[in-house]
C-alpha cells in the first residue's frame, strides 16, 4: 500500500459525484493525480464509502487540511482517505474581539501565536499560557479576516500550522474557553455577564452595565482566570488539574432586565450578591451545567466582591473523608453551583477571585473554607477557623486531623498578627511569610498575588476539587 | 466576601472620629456571617445580622458608602495593561 501525503490542491467531480479526480500534495506544483470512482459491482457499502471519501476530500480542500489518501503501489485509486493531524486545537470560532484560545501539549512559557494570511503574519502574545492551552482574552482585529493558518511558536519550537477562518464579528454569546476533560459531566467553570440587577429592597430589576462593556467583561475574565491558574497560589494548576477543568462564558447582550436575567443582587450599603437559585435555569438556557459561577458585573456603586458556597447534592454519589474523626463527603455533584459575584471594575492587584472562588468551591453542609479577616464563627462547620475558649488560652500546635494527616495551627497569624482579644485561630501557612489568602490579603508586605492558603485548606479543597473532577 | 482594604478602613477612621477598629471588625463579621446562611432557609436570620449590621453603620460611619465609594473609584483603576501585542511583518516567502 502506498499513500500521498499533502492538500487537495485541485479537484475534478462529475455529476452526482459518482467519481473524482484529485491532485494532492505539498504546493500546487507538486502533485499526484489520485482517482475514486463508482462501479456498477460495488456493493451499496462501499458506494457509500466512496462517498465520504470524496466528501472529506472536498471538505478538506476547503479548509486547507492536509490529508493522506492510501492507494495500491501501481495504481492511482484511492482506497481509503485519513485527515492530517494538528498537534494543536484552536478552540471555536477565531472573532476579532472575541476571546480566543488554542490548546496542545508542552507548550513553552513564552510562546506567541502566529496568524499567517496571504498579505501579513501577525503576532500576537496570549493573555494566558498553560502547558495545554493559550488563551487570548480579545483577538486583535489587525488580523485579516478569512483564511489565516495559526499556529504557536517559540524560540526552539514551534507547533503545527492549522488552517483557520477570522471572522470580522459578532462576539459569540456562549464561549467555550477551554473543554476540559472529555467526560459527559466534566467540572465547569461559568464566567456570565450578568444581565440585571435586583435592588437591595427586591423585586425591582435594572439593566446591568456590564452588557454594554463587553471589552471590560473580558478584562474581568482575563483577570480572574490569571489570578486561578498562573499566580503563586497553585490550587488549581498543581499537578496540571486545570487541564481536566472546562471554562465558558455567556455574554448574551440581547436580555432584558427581569427577574428570570438577574443574576446579582444589591445589598447595601457596596456589596453585590449572586441569587444563587437562578443559575441553575439561567445557564440551563444555554445548555450549560457550572459547578462554579463567576457572576461579573458592572455596578459600581455595589462593587465589594461576595460568593455562596456550592449546595451539594447529598442525594448523589460522594468521596468519603475524615475531619477530626468526624465522617464527611466531597460530593461529587452540586445541586446549586457555587457562586461569586466580582465587579468588572476589580482592584486587579488582588487576590479577589481566587478567594471568593475558595469560598465559592466548598459546601454549605460538609466544609466551608471560611473568612479568616475577623474574629466570627460561621455558625457552621468551618474547615480552617477554630477557636479558643478564652482568648488567654494557648493556640493549640494541632489544628486539626483530615483523613488521617495531622495539621499544626498558626500561632501568629503570620504577616498579620492575631489581635488580643481574639478567641480564634487558623492552620499553619504554606508560606508562613504572608497573609492567607482567606485573610486579609491586601495587607501581605509586597503584593497580595502572593498570598497563598494554609495547607489544610489547600489539602481539603485539592482533594474536593478532584473528587468533582473525576466524578 | 473580599477583604476590607487597610487604606479603606484608615479612611473609615479618619472621617468618623471615635470610630474604632473593633467597630469595624464587629462590622465586617456581621457581614461576613451573612454568607455563612443558605438564603434560601436562613432568610430570618439573615434579615437580623443584616439589621444589626445596618444600625453599626448608622451610629458608627454613617459616611461608610461615600467613602468606600470614593475609595473604590481610586482603587479600581489599578487594571493590568494588556500583554497581547502585534508584530506586522512582511509574508514569509510563499
Amino acid at each position: 500500500m502506498a499513500s500521498t501525503k499533502g492538500l487537495v490542491q485541485r479537484l475534478t467531480l462529475s455529476e452526482e459525484l459518482s467519481s473524482g479526480c484529485f491532485f494532492i500534495g505539498p504546493s500546487p506544483y507538486s502533485t499526484e493525480l489520485l482517482f475514486i470512482m463508482m462501479k456498477p459491482s460495488d456493493s451499496v457499502l462501499l458506494r457509500r464509502q466512496k462517498e465520504s471519501m470524496i466528501n472529506l476530500l472536498i471538505k478538506a480542500q476547503r479548509a486547507d487540511y492536509n490529508v493522506t489518501a492510501y492507494h495500491d503501489q501501481n495504481s492511482a485509486e484511492v482506497d481509503w482517505v485519513a485527515l492530517g493531524d494538528f498537534d494543536i486545537s484552536p478552540i471555536g470560532l477565531a472573532i476579532h474581539n472575541d476571546f480566543y484560545s488554542i490548546s496542545g501539549y508542552g507548550i513553552p512559557d513564552n510562546v506567541e501565536i502566529v496568524f499567517d494570511s496571504t498579505n501579513l503574519t501577525i503576532t500576537v502574545q496570549p493573555d494566558i499560557v498553560r502547558p495545554h492551552w493559550v488563551f487570548v482574552a480579545e483577538l486583535p482585529n489587525a488580523i485579516p479576516v478569512g483564511r489565516n493558518m495559526v499556529s504557536l511558536q517559540a524560540p526552539g519550537w514551534s507547533s503545527d500550522a492549522v488552517p483557520i477562518d477570522v471572522h470580522a464579528g459578532p462576539p459569540a454569546t456562549v464561549r467555550v474557553l477551554y473543554s476540559g476533560s472529555p467526560r459527559t459531566n466534566p467540572y465547569t467553570v461559568a464566567f456570565v455577564a450578568n444581565p440585571a440587577i435586583e435592588s437591595a429592597a427586591g423585586g425591582t430589576f435594572s439593566a446591568d452595565p456590564v452588557l454594554t462593556q463587553r471589552t471590560d467583561f473580558h478584562d474581568a475574565v482575563n483577570y480572574c482566570l490569571r489570578t486561578m491558574l498562573t499566580e503563586t497560589e497553585d490550587l488549581l494548576r498543581q499537578n496540571n488539574l486545570d487541564t481536566h477543568i472546562r471554562f465558558v462564558t455567556i455574554f448574551d447582550s440581547t436580555l432584558t432586565a427581569n427577574n428570570n436575567n438577574s443574576l446579582a443582587q444589591e445589598l447595601n450599603p457596596n456589596l453585590m450578591l449572586t441569587r444563587r437559585d437562578r443559575l441553575r435555569p439561567f445557564l440551563a438556557r444555554y445548555f450549560e451545567v457550572a459547578d462554579m459561577v463567576m457572576v461579573l458585573h458592572g455596578s459600581t456603586t455595589h462593587d465589594r466582591a461576595t460568593a455562596w458556597y456550592t449546595t451539594d447534592n447529598a442525594n448523589m454519589p460522594g468521596t468519603a473523608y475524615t475531619y477530626d474523626g468526624v465522617n464527611r463527603l466531597h460530593g461529587h455533584i452540586p445541586e446549586i453551583p457555587g457562586s461569586a459575584a466580582i465587579p468588572i471594575s476589580v482592584d486587579q492587584t488582588g487576590h479577589t477571585a481566587l478567594h471568593e472562588f475558595c469560598h465559592g468551591a466548598s459546601d454549605f453542609n460538609n466544609g466551608r473554607i471560611w473568612d479568616l479577616y475577623h474574629d466570627g464563627p460561621s455558625g457552621g462547620f468551618d474547615v480552617n477557623k477554630k477557636f479558643r475558649a478564652n482568648n488567654t488560652d494557648p493556640i493549640p500546635n494541632n489544628f486539626a486531623n483530615y483523613n488521617g494527616t495531622n495539621y499544626n495551627s498558626d500561632q501568629n497569624r503570620n504577616g498579620i498578627g492575631y489581635p488580643i482579644a481574639w478567641e480564634s485561630y487558623h492552620p499553619a501557612l504554606i508560606d508562613p511569610t504572608r497573609p492567607n489568602l482567606m485573610d486579609n490579603y491586601w495587607q501581605a508586605f509586597d503584593t497580595p498575588l502572593r498570598c497563598r492558603l494554609d495547607q489544610l485548606t489547600y489539602d481539603l479543597l485539592s482533594d474536593r476539587l478532584r473528587a468533582k473532577i473525576f466524578r | 466576601m473580599e477583604p476590607l482594604h487597610p487604606k479603606l478602613r484608615n479612611e473609615l477612621k479618619r472621617a468618623h472620629p471615635g470610630l474604632t477598629d473593633e467597630d469595624i471588625d464587629r462590622y465586617e463579621e456581621l457581614l461576613s456571617r451573612r454568607f455563612a446562611l443558605d438564603p434560601e432557609e436562613n432568610a430570618d436570620e439573615i434579615n437580623k445580622l443584616d439589621l444589626e449590621r445596618i444600625e453599626l453603620m448608622r451610629q458608627k460611619m454613617p459616611r461608610y458608602k461615600e467613602i468606600s465609594q470614593v475609595f473604590s473609584s481610586k482603587i479600581s483603576r489599578k487594571k493590568r495593561g494588556p500583554k497581547t501585542r502585534i508584530k506586522i511583518k512582511p509574508p514569509e516567502k510563499r
